[in-house]
């Protein structure tokens, strides 16, 4: 169905330049007077600009390959550091909706080795589990853009494969993903009504306001959240063998 | 002798419907600008990166910023040009005085900043429209802004491109008054921006936050009023000194 639609909206941008142009030389090739308009070249890219923006307000969240989601509602704070809430004891209440996916083993013995391998590195943080099973759970948080788009990555993306093998914990990293998106913002006529008003209304904090950057008096986007965890939770009497460097 | 009683606002209005008819070329030299901006728009305006370690995202700024600021750049020159001989002489077709081709220019150069914000801010629409269809990913990130928002943001568009307009004219007149002033006015300019950045004073962002960061409408109109006033006042001061033909 958008591909119809898409194509339809191809069809009529083009057709919308051949007329005006078609117009332009006919004019003259024809010499009517109606038509030999001396402002037609004015006239013709309004028509073209005004077409635009007649088609834009139709236009769908053009998103490649579902890579990622676009929720334009009032969402939770998610500026904190996974890393640091894994610490604080209630990271399990507050992470719990950033969960994309988790894994479970049955361990045989009360040491496990734990490693890692691959070009990216995650963050991750050890905790106690209530089972009897080793437990590694991925944790996410959206990227939230202006303090009311919330752009999440699909669960596709960037997924670290877990393995247990010998009571040895292996965590391949996969290779960092990049994700290009374009973001349609206000122009900066506009930010000092808009963007300041939005960041209060939406509770961002006061370090993305447009007073603080003192090179961003044409106004600014605030960008933040894409935050990942691995959290590693494992029976209380179960030891895990790290290697230190690494650890640190 | 004539015994035709003319009046001023009649001369005011001949002149600038005269201007409007006449300089249409400068109507087609400022769309083909926007359309140079609209195509340097498509490289973004700027971008932002975020990631986690596994995943990095990249958001390019789209927006019509930079045709806005193609605009303002080239009512600037279009200001200089008012006053240039060539522009001049056109006014000697009609009975005149420099007040009256003054207030002539400063309601052309109005109207340049009104089609030329306008098409501004709706070639926005034509970028997104063309980045919709050569980009992957397109996500409309603009604030909700309301109708009252939307007007304010519209006139203070005009009016920044009128500002830059009427500096241009500024500049303008004042080189017509004395050559000389080609090379002071830069100077001046390079030389105060230099001085007071020994005390850590950026002139320019200053400038910048003067102008583009005021938050309250009313206040932002005067600003722009009051310094565009002065600067055609001066500018009108310049010019009434010229000789009348040379």
């Amino acid at each position: 169905m958008s591909d119809i639609f898409i194509q339809l909206l191809y069809l009529f941008i083009i057709l919308s330049i051949i007329i005006g142009i078609v117009i332009l030389f006919t004019g003259k090739i024809l010499k009517l007077k109606k038509l030999r308009h001396k402002n037609i070249g004015i006239i013709t890219y309004v028509a073209i600009l005004l077409i635009a923006t007649i088609i834009t307000p139709f236009l769908p969240e053009k998103l490649h390959n579902n890579q990622i989601k676009v929720m334009k509602e009032p969402i939770s704070n998610s500026e904190m550091s996974l890393y640091e809430l894994a610490h604080k004891g209630n990271f399990s209440t507050v992470a719990e909706k950033y969960l994309i996916k988790s894994w479970s083993f049955p361990i045989s013995n009360e040491r496990v080795k734990l490693t890692f391998s691959g070009d990216s590195y995650i963050n991750y943080d050890i905790g106690i589990s209530k089972t009897d099973k080793v437990e590694v759970r991925y944790y996410r948080t959206p990227i939230i853009i202006n303090g009311h788009i919330e752009v999440s990555i699909s669960e596709d993306v960037s997924i670290s494969h877990v393995l247990m093998k010998d009571n040895n914990l292996q965590i391949q990293n996969p290779n960092e993903q990049t994700i290009s998106i374009v973001g349609m913002t206000n122009e900066f006529p506009f930010t000092p009504y808009s963007f300041k008003e939005t960041l209060d209304k939406e509770g961002v904090t006061e370090e993305f306001t447009v007073d603080d950057d003192d090179t961003s008096f044409l106004g600014g986007t605030s960008v933040s959240g894409g935050d990942s965890l691995m959290y590693i939770l494992v029976p209380k009497n179960v030891s895990i063998d790290l290697d230190e460097e690494e650890f640190e | 002798m004539s015994l035709t009683t003319v009046n001023f606002f009649e001369v005011v209005k001949k002149q600038y419907v005269f201007k409007m008819k006449s300089y249409r070329s400068l109507f087609t030299s400022l769309i083909i600008t926007q359309l140079i901006g609209i195509l340097f728009s498509m490289g973004g305006g700027g971008s932002m990166g975020i990631g986690g370690g596994d995943f990095y995202v990249n958001i390019s700024f789209l927006s019509a910023d930079i045709v806005i600021a193609f605009t303002m750049l080239a009512v600037f020159t279009y200001g200089i040009q008012l006053t240039t001989k060539a522009y001049r002489y056109d006014d000697f077709t009609f009975v005149t005085n420099r007040m009256s081709a003054c207030i002539a220019n400063i309601f052309f150069l109005l109207s340049m900043s009104v089609f030329g914000a306008i098409t501004a801010i709706l070639s926005g629409n034509l970028i997104k429209v063309i980045a919709y269809f050569m980009e992957d990913s397109v996500v409309d990130i603009r604030s909700s802004i309301t109708i009252m928002q939307y007007v304010f943001g519209v006139v203070s568009t005009i009016l920044l491109i009128f500002l830059f307009s009427t500096f241009g004219y500024f500049i303008g007149a004042m080189v017509q008054r004395h050559k000389l002033f080609m090379f002071v006015i830069p100077t001046v300019i390079i030389g105060v921006i230099v001085f007071f950045s020994k005390w850590e004073i950026q002139l320019v962002v200053e400038f910048g936050k003067f102008f583009f960061q005021e938050t309250l409408f009313s206040l932002f109109v005067l600003k722009v009023g009051v310094t565009s006033l002065l600067l055609f006042a001066v500018s009108f001061w310049a010019m009434n000194r010229l000789e009348v033909r040379e």
